[in-house]
């Protein structure tokens, strides 16, 4: 089901949680909600459950809107951080607990409410525990029974509240495998927040960046970590360095090379901050548009060397990660003199007099051209 | 790898579990013993040594004095009072407590302290006080008085004026023993419960009520203890009019003040005893669901 959000606002006291929300949820689609804690992730899935109410805007099921409709009426299956199982009820009963609940025109009867029931905990692996309570199982497990509890009422859209928080590193990656594959099953619309990078890029289709209470990006996993539409997006999706650079002559300059790096595309001369991932970086033997540092510190971590460089052009330091190239050939170590450039890059610009008031006025306080790989 | 023998007596072996005892946290022996024989001296002479007297005393001219003391006609009109009282104001308050207990629990609304400060008011106010709110309000010249006597309804020194007192007395047991409970449980489950097309009543019945059905119980008891025990407040309002308007307490301090020992400890026994019911019926659910309780708790 397409799920359309429209200006949804949101204020607790003179908090704007959510400053006017627009976005387009595909039916089937897995989509991450992103963003550090207090972007307003949580506020804005809550208002699409009705569990928030919000104070202006609507949000469309399909054709329906769903502001005018009770929490009960909007039939969509949460998963909560921390489960909210039924503590006084067995497995089954907390997954059957949606069918129950029906009006006794809709109710289907007792025995296929047990089987669909433990169908379900089939589906999540759970099967022989239906007689269990919430606090006889792992977090993992409680995690399931949740979902397939969310699962019961066949509803219009999944949301889960940051839905691996509350669980150890194994079992999280073990767990993010196991949603994608049962998304792809199911295809339910799945709606989830994450405040972290990682599980949002390997588990959604589409991911939402969050910050203050506005939306920074919306785009495919490729798009969001290629071309981060802001510092905010790029810092928050991998740790950036900032390259002091400057456009002159309708090109790009790292500061301090001869040569261009890139073509400016546009962008009016003057300074540009350059961001790069670490594993962005070249170590270059003689190129124009390199720029000199020194090796502070190197550390190998597997098959990558991690090497802290201070440039000579303005003495910061920037971290960059290379592949080893052979066990036999000598790497750099503390001292070394390198030659380095940026292959895949982004350019933001500060407009100069202002604050980085990224959340209140992104669109005037940088020119985002883009990124532009090399 | 060799087997190590298991660690044999206090001897500190080289694989002993790292809290083998908790004498580094514990405190030494002679410290708790001093702990358990003080708790057990305290109770013994504050609890247990009044509690034998009262049946004792109630035992002192045989069974037959005893059976026949509760058999008197006021004895067990007294009876009657108490278990009336308790039968209205007990049920009456276990709803006001969970609405209450939910309203504070479950909204933020302005004025929320102050209908906190005021349910604790009967905590805060003497017994005594509060007895004389009502003859104040409903005595021949308070405020409703003239009024309710033109009706022909009498409060004050007649049974609606002892279930009112009662019912003031009691109100907090039920919404102090809910409202840190519903607060700290938090509302994820009912959330849940509502997303999964549950109605409000269907909600509270089948989660909210299982999650605080214990803190309610206790509250309940308590509720009902001192329901059957409240003296001050009743004692204003009631006239202390033999076989009509004695409670039990009421009428163990007027048999008490009569010499008629027997018969006031007879009735005092009665009370206890009621006590007792109470606590068993409490340990017996508690048993009953006990594993339901330990699954509750100790998630």
């Amino acid at each position: 089901m397409d799920i359309t959000i429209r200006g949804i606002t949101k204020r607790f006291g003179g908090y704007t949680a959510l400053r006017g929300i627009d976005l387009d949820i595909r039916s089937g689609e897995l989509l991450a909600l992103l963003g550090p804690s207090g972007s307003g992730k949580t506020t804005l899935l809550r208002a699409i459950a009705g569990l928030e109410p919000i104070d202006g805007g609507r949000v469309l099921f399909g054709e329906v809107d769903a502001t005018r409709l009770s929490v009960q009426e909007r039939r969509v299956g949460f998963v909560f951080q921390h489960y909210a199982l039924f503590k006084h009820m067995t497995v089954l009963d907390n997954v059957s607990f949606g069918l129950r609940m029906r009006p006794r025109a809709l109710r289907p009867p007792r025995d296929e409410i047990r089987r669909r029931a433990l169908e379900l905990l089939d589906l999540v692996q759970l099967g022989g525990l239906h007689q269990r309570y919430p606090s006889q199982l792992s977090g993992g497990q409680r995690q399931r029974v949740a979902l397939a509890r969310a699962l019961a009422i066949e509803p219009r859209v999944l949301l889960l509240d940051e839905p691996f928080g509350a669980l150890d590193a194994k079992v999280r990656k073990d767990l993010r495998r196991w949603l994608r594959r049962l998304h792809r099953e199911t295809g339910y619309t799945t709606v989830f927040v994450t405040h972290d990078q990682e599980e949002a890029l390997e588990l959604a289709d589409r991911i939402v960046v969050m910050n203050r209470g506005v939306i920074e990006q919306v785009g495919s996993t490729d798009q969001v970590y290629d071309t981060p539409s802001s510092p905010f997006v790029f810092d928050f999706l991998g740790s950036p360095n900032v390259l002091p650079g400057e456009v002159r002559d309708g090109a790009v300059y790292l500061r301090g090379a001869a040569a261009p790096i890139d073509g400016a595309g546009g962008l009016a001369d003057g300074a540009v901050d350059i961001y790069a991932r670490p594993g962005d970086f070249r170590v270059v033997a003689d190129d124009p548009a390199a720029v000199d540092g020194r090796v502070i510190e190197a550390q190998r971590t597997g098959v990558l060397v991690r090497l802290t460089v201070s440039l000579r052009s303005n003495g910061h330091t920037v971290e960059i990660e290379i592949p080893q190239p052979d066990p036999e050939i000598k790497v750099w170590s503390a001292g070394d003199a390198v030659r380095l450039r940026p292959a895949h890059f982004s350019l933001y610009r500060e407009r100069p007099g202002q604050a980085l008031e990224i959340a209140q006025d992104r669109s005037g306080d940088y020119a985002a051209p883009g990124s532009r790989g090399r | 790898m060799s087997r190590h023998p298991p660690p044999a007596g206090p001897a500190p072996a080289p694989f002993a579990p790292l809290v083998q005892t908790n004498a580094a946290i514990g405190e030494p022996p002679a410290v708790r013993l001093a702990l358990i024989a003080l708790t057990l001296l305290f109770l013994g002479v504050f609890l247990l040594l009044p509690l034998a007297s009262v049946f004792t005393q109630a035992l002192a001219k045989g069974f037959h004095a005893y059976a026949s003391a509760l058999a008197d006609p006021d004895a067990l009109s007294a009876i009657r009072l108490t278990l009336l009282a308790a039968a209205v104001a007990v049920p009456l308050n276990t709803v006001f407590g969970v609405a209450a207990a939910w309203a504070i629990a479950r909204f933020q609304f302005r004025g929320k302290n102050f209908l906190i400060t005021l349910i604790d008011l009967p905590f805060s106010v003497s017994p005594v006080i509060a007895g004389l709110i009502y003859v104040l309000v409903f005595g021949a010249h308070g405020w409703l008085g003239p009024w309710a006597a033109a009706h022909g309804i009498k409060v004050i020194f007649a049974v609606p004026g002892i279930v009112l007192a009662t019912i003031f007395v009691t109100f907090p047991f039920v919404a102090r023993e809910l409202i840190p409970l519903m607060q700290s449980q938090g509302a994820e489950e009912e959330y849940a419960a509502i997303t999964l097309g549950a109605r409000g009543w269907r909600m509270f019945w089948h989660v909210t009520l299982p999650n605080i059905r214990w803190g309610l119980l206790y509250g309940v008891l308590l509720c009902n203890a001192r329901a059957m025990g409240e003296f001050g407040a009743v004692s204003v309002v009631s006239g202390h009019i033999r076989g009509l308007t004695n409670t039990m307490p009421l009428q163990v301090e007027i048999l008490y003040n009569d010499f008629q020992f027997v018969g006031a400890f007879a009735l005092a026994s009665v009370l206890a005893l009621l006590a007792f019911v109470t606590l068993g019926v409490k340990s017996f659910l508690e048993w009953r669901h006990g594993d339901e309780l330990a699954a509750v708790r100790g998630h």
